[in-house]
């Protein structure tokens, strides 16, 4: 096991779980009230997906001598708040498509991050080969809308998720500003002492 | 077919309540806990009656009768059968 997980890493580590959480409860929601078809199909596996990612950043806490945090909200609620209840599928698959991305790049950025533990390396790595995966079929599926929808109403719905994302994020950064410097700090540090 | 009474049923089966227990005038935002539930029963009502709803259809929204209208109102079975009606 590696050396005790400091506050700011064990709060990021929680978040994620939390994340993972909420993204499972979402897609099963979902899966339950669709028809049975391709998309069911798929998304009744992304619910599966979500639910062993938080299982996976649970194992993750515990193995590095943790307990996760209880959080009273997610990531993704914001989006809710920010782009309106989706009022059809290919909404909610434009909604997903743009979390996705956005999960798949912070895990990237947390990846390459000096030093990060072998534990949380692994996890995310595990994480990430099925988050390509979210992408592929979501964006196939997005893609087949077109002829239903129409291809400016997709790439419009896409575009306006983007733009949210964007502020939802740069929002969580600077409101956690202090707390992600010093788990940026806290991984620094660790590559200073470990050349000493 | 798809009636008033068949759409709240199926709202009330959507959210895990009695119908009998729904009121009309019910405004949804005591229905739901959170805009997860909302989503759930949107889509649920998609799929159950074949309809399609668009962004700008659920900004009025605000009660169980205006969202049974909604469905009866994207439902154009039932709108060819109440216009037939009334001719």
């Amino acid at each position: 096991m590696s050396e005790r997980i400091d506050e700011n890493e064990l709060w990021m580590l929680s978040l994620y779980r939390r994340s993972e959480i909420s993204g499972a409860m979402f897609f099963g929601k979902l899966a339950n009230v669709l028809k049975p078809g391709p998309i069911q199909f798929d998304m009744t596996r992304h619910f599966a997906d979500e639910s062993r990612h938080a299982w996976q950043w649970t194992e993750c806490i515990v193995r590095l001598g943790a307990k996760p945090l209880p959080f009273d909200w997610a990531y993704q609620d914001r989006y809710l708040k920010a782009v309106g209840v989706p009022a059809n599928i290919m909404e909610i698959l434009a909604i997903t498509h743009v979390f996705e991305r956005r999960v798949f790049n912070h895990y990237t950025a947390h990846r390459q991050l000096p030093l990060v533990r072998p534990e949380v390396k692994e996890t995310l790595m595990r994480i990430m080969d099925d988050e390509k995966w979210h992408l592929a079929w979501v964006g196939r599926a997005l893609k087949d809308m077109e002829v239903q929808f129409g291809s400016d109403a997709v790439t419009k719905t896409l575009r306006r998720c983007s733009e949210a994302d964007k502020d939802i994020y740069r929002q969580l950064v600077n409101e956690h500003a202090e707390r992600m410097a010093a788990f940026t700090q806290a991984l620094s540090n660790r590559s200073q002492e470990m050349l000493q | 077919m798809i009636t008033p009474d068949v759409v709240k049923t199926e709202i009330a089966r959507i959210l895990g309540y009695e119908a009998a227990a729904l009121e009309s005038t019910t405004p949804l935002s005591d229905l739901v806990i959170d805009s997860l539930d909302l989503v759930e029963l949107v889509l649920g009502l998609e799929e159950i009656f074949s309809i399609r709803l668009v962004e700008e259809d659920l900004g009025g929204v605000r009660t169980l009768a205006e969202l049974t209208d909604l469905v009866l109102l994207r439902d154009r079975s039932y709108g060819e059968r109440k216009l037939g009606a009334t001719q």
